[in-house]
């Protein structure tokens, strides 16, 4: 078969068949396709100003080293103007972080970037394997996850840095899309997408109490400082397939294994059905994205348009804050209890209904029954801080103090994991 | 274990009626099949409260309002068509003569030539059961013949998409560029239109894409149908396609049918569900899924919403195997038994798992998940629907200007997709111009019609049918 030539420079050999949409590319073809996309992303968005200090929050995984070298590339090529810093959370667990930190240590030399690694051990007393230890290997993502969130944001407030950036593509975008529509979980529905997130200002508020909640708890001041960091993912449209690629075709040197305490359900289905998506249609991926992005704006505002993160819930952290979801079952059980309060609830409609008609004649103003979408009342999320920590909670104490207490009392408490948006 | 028979030795008694012994389990609770029969007419007949005879009597018409059930020959629909029945009847009864409503059956056949485009496989498989199925071929009279006698009371029509071609709207973006200059059939003339349609999908890309836009012409057709004038009485005997519903603004009252009853399962719906948002076309989910929305200016309702496809598969197995409605089932297309199954086997589940290759439909894929959801987890199918119920439907989706049909003509005409006529949100068209658009690194910032070869400016496409219709 004679050998196509690449589609862009159509001079060399076409060697790389874009995952995207299948355009034959040569090497250097479509490594600069992939970074100027990555540019056109970070352009768009504003997402950095000149003189910004950026924290890579890095794994040693091919998504997080991916991002460093493209942005080491383009803040040299575009001129960005940015201080580039590798920020590491140490989980503690045995043989997955030993060797995947020692990956992000090599890449700080590679790279010349300065590196922080922050340990759950000195951020929490707890390592992974402690946990572990503690509460068995069942529901111990849980805590992973829930403390990884606030870690990074822990990490960047010492470092002095206000901005981190993460390593999510465009499936995981995709996978989270499809993993909160099947929890229905409008509330993230509406700010999982979105490219920037940002925790409120809660320190601005908290200045006005002189450092103090409004119950007057002291605030110590390096806590104040990590409830105020922006996240954002410049690799949103970048497909899980090129990054590899690119890392290949690139000799970057990342670390690839699973979590040892390996996730859970939803995130597993979402998982499955995106990569059977991209299998069909190749841009699948990013048009479940698109749509993620359209569903954003169809979400009512009760349930928390806003554009901000809360720690994570319920799932593995691993591969920089992505939740596993929780399990099917355990939302079904919840579901199954509801459907029977109102199962019983429609018995007794239908006991209503089955009395002879005349005597439902008269009140005509009872709620229809069969009306198509009666809105129930939900709890709006309201955000407010943690009154331990400050960190952004919609509970009075963020989910991190929670297990922490537990664990300190020695008492799990894995199930705390609340699916906010359903009915209760 | 959700749905499952039960052994014949169980001694379980039926957990409504508690005399009977229980033959099923579902929903967590034990159901003697008189009970469960009674629970899914309930649960469809909830719904049709606007159809009720005391409502249709206070209407000016004297002639109750004429529902429109686009039918497949899935066990959903056919079960759903056995109920509707069976309420009718039972009002009738009731009222001495009196119904809240007239069912009008339509089947929209699809032509040998489309049905091989669309592949075999795909209408065998009843994949794409939601909007495209199925049976076009010699089974078809048999099937409309039987249909006739067990549902005397209703008119069965059965015309065939396509007969009339592309809708004129339609074959620029259909038949690319040349407009229909190739091919013989593109060429504007009404009488080989059958051909135009079948050219025009084998155009597209991929299986996905054909069965994409047939869903949609098919869903368009039933529209225009539905909202078209109401016709002079044809032969009820001949399943000869009728005029083409021209579509002209006005005179509500006098159009074909009301509202249109859609035979979605809560399991179907959830499967749109994801399906759509796989395809991009997520803005459009409040109006595709939910009964409030009007996107064509025409009522919708989904009787079967809450229940689950399994459900109404055993609804059909039980009403099915005795007196006027004996042999219902078998009516079904494109398997054998294979969806009555065993009470405790799947339902519907005639198909073997298959590897997932490009060829592959979105719809299949889908239907695939959701099959084992639905076993598993039926709670989670339903929540995704009742997720979707809560997204707030923006623009005027809601038939426009009030009543327009179709959406032509109507003040929201130029933000609507030509192909699937919902409101673009934020008239956000194609595929240029957001941020997952990266034009191969040479795009800039320009919203809106970007003047990008593939998308050639010529097209009013949503998002997600841009992707179909490249």
């Amino acid at each position: 078969m004679p050998a196509s030539p690449c589609a862009l420079c159509k001079t060399s050999r076409a060697l790389i068949v874009r995952p995207k949409n299948h355009q034959k590319l040569c090497k250097p073809c479509f490594l600069h396709v992939f970074e100027t996309e990555i540019h056109h992303t970070i352009t768009t968005n504003a997402l950095f100003h000149r003189g910004e200090r950026i924290a890579i929050g890095a794994s040693g995984g091919k998504d997080s080293t991916v991002l460093a070298s493209v942005l080491k590339t383009l803040n040299e090529r575009y001129d960005y103007g940015l201080e580039l810093i590798l920020l590491s959370i140490d989980e503690g667990i045995t043989g997955y972080r030993d060797d995947s930190l020692e990956t992000v240590k090599r890449n700080a030399v590679q790279y010349g970037m300065e590196l922080k690694i922050v340990g759950y051990g000195e951020l929490y007393g707890w390592t992974m394997d402690q946990v572990v230890s503690q509460v068995g290997k069942k529901g111990n993502c849980t805590y992973c996850g829930v403390f990884r969130r606030q870690a990074l944001d822990r990490g960047a407030a010492m470092l002095g840095v206000r901005h981190v950036v993460t390593g999510h593509n465009a499936d995981d975008m995709a996978e989270t899309v499809l993993m909160n529509l099947l929890r229905g979980d409008l509330p993230r529905l509406a700010r999982t997408t979105s490219i920037v997130t940002k925790t409120p200002n809660a320190a601005a508020k908290m200045d006005t109490k002189d450092g103090r909640t409004d119950d007057g708890i002291e605030i110590i001041p390096d806590v104040i400082s990590h409830t105020d960091i922006i996240r954002s993912k410049p690799l949103k449209y970048a497909y899980e397939k090129e990054i590899v690629l690119y890392a290949h075709h690139k000799s970057l040197d990342y670390f690839s294994t699973e979590c040892i305490y390996s996730p859970e359900a939803f995130r597993g289905s979402a998982r499955a059905l995106i990569k059977n998506l991209e299998r069909i249609r190749p841009s699948a991926i990013l048009d479940v994205v698109r749509s993620g992005e359209d569903m954003a704006k169809l979400v009512p505002a009760e349930f928390g348009g806003a554009q901000t993160e809360e720690e994570g819930e319920g799932g593995c952290g691993a591969a920089q804050g992505r939740t596993g979801g929780g399990s099917m079952g355990s939302l079904e059980a919840k579901l199954r209890e509801d459907e029977g309060a109102k199962m019983r609830e429609v018995e007794a409609l239908e006991t209503e209904i089955t009395l002879p008609i005349r005597t439902k004649g008269k009140p005509k103003s009872k709620p229809k029954k069969g009306a198509p979408t009666q809105a129930k009342k939900y709890q709006k999320q309201v955000m407010g801080q943690c009154e331990r920590c400050g960190y952004l909670s919609s509970q009075s104490v963020c989910k991190a103090c929670t297990l922490l207490e537990g664990l300190n009392k020695a008492r799990p408490k894995a199930d705390i994991g609340i699916v906010v948006g359903l009915d209760t | 274990m959700t749905d499952s028979s039960i052994p014949n030795g169980s001694t379980k008694p039926c957990g409504r009626c508690t005399e009977n012994p229980a033959t099923l389990f579902i929903r967590a609770s034990h159901f003697c099949d008189t009970c469960f029969k009674k629970y899914i007419r309930t649960k469809v007949t909830k719904r049709l409260d606007p159809f009720k005879v005391r409502n249709s009597a206070s209407h000016q018409q004297h002639k109750p309002p004429t529902l429109l059930l686009p039918l497949t020959f899935t066990p959903s629909a056919l079960a759903l068509l056995e109920i509707l029945d069976w309420h009718y009847r039972a009002q009738k009864a009731r009222t001495g003569g009196r119904a809240g409503f007239e069912l009008l059956v339509l089947y929209v056949a699809l032509p040998a030539e489309v049905r091989e485009v669309v592949g075999a496989e795909d209408v065998e498989e009843g994949v794409v059961d939601f909007d495209v199925d199925c049976d076009g071929g010699e089974g078809l009279e048999r099937r409309i013949a039987r249909l006739r006698e067990m549902f005397p009371a209703h008119e069965v029509r059965v015309v065939w998409l396509g007969e009339e071609g592309v809708p004129g709207d339609l074959k620029g973006v259909l038949l690319g560029e040349g407009g229909g200059g190739g091919d013989g059939g593109g060429d504007g003339g009404v009488g080989d239109g059958k051909l135009s349609l079948a050219t025009y999908l084998r155009a597209l890309p991929s299986r996905t894409a054909r069965a994409d836009a047939l869903a949609l012409l098919k869903a368009r057709f039933i529209t225009s149908f539905a909202t078209a004038p109401l016709p002079s009485p044809q032969s009820p005997q001949s399943p000869k396609p009728p005029k083409p519903p021209k579509p002209q603004a006005q005179a509500q009252t006098a159009q074909t049918a009301h509202a249109i009853l859609h035979p979605q399962t809560t399991t179907s719906l959830a499967e749109r569900t994801l399906c759509e948002t796989a395809k991009g076309r997520a803005y459009a989910l409040p109006h595709l899924t939910s009964e409030a929305a009007r996107p064509h200016g025409i009522p919708t309702y989904f009787p079967a919403r809450d229940l689950l496809r399994r459900e109404l598969g055993v609804y059909l197995r039980i009403v099915g195997v005795q007196g006027r409605m004996e042999g219902l089932g078998e009516l079904v297309f494109g398997g054998d038994d294979d969806w009555v199954g065993g009470m405790g086997g799947g339902m519907e589940t005639g198909r073997r798992e298959q590897p997932v290759t490009k060829n592959t439909t979105i719809e299949g894929l889908m239907r695939a998940f959701f099959e084992d959801v639905e076993r598993g987890y039926p709670g989670i199918v339903a929540n995704v629907v009742r997720t979707v119920e809560r997204f707030e439907r923006v623009e005027g989706g809601a038939g426009g200007a009030g009543g327009a049909r179709d959406g032509d003509g109507d003040g929201d005409e130029g933000r609507r997709c030509v192909l699937c006529r919902m409101v673009v949100l934020d008239g956000r068209f194609g595929g240029v111009g957001w941020g997952g658009d990266q034009g191969g690194g040479e795009m800039d910032e320009d919203e809106g019609d970007g003047e990008r070869s593939e998308n050639k400016g010529r097209r009013r496409l949503c998002y997600g049918c841009s992707r179909s219709v490249p």
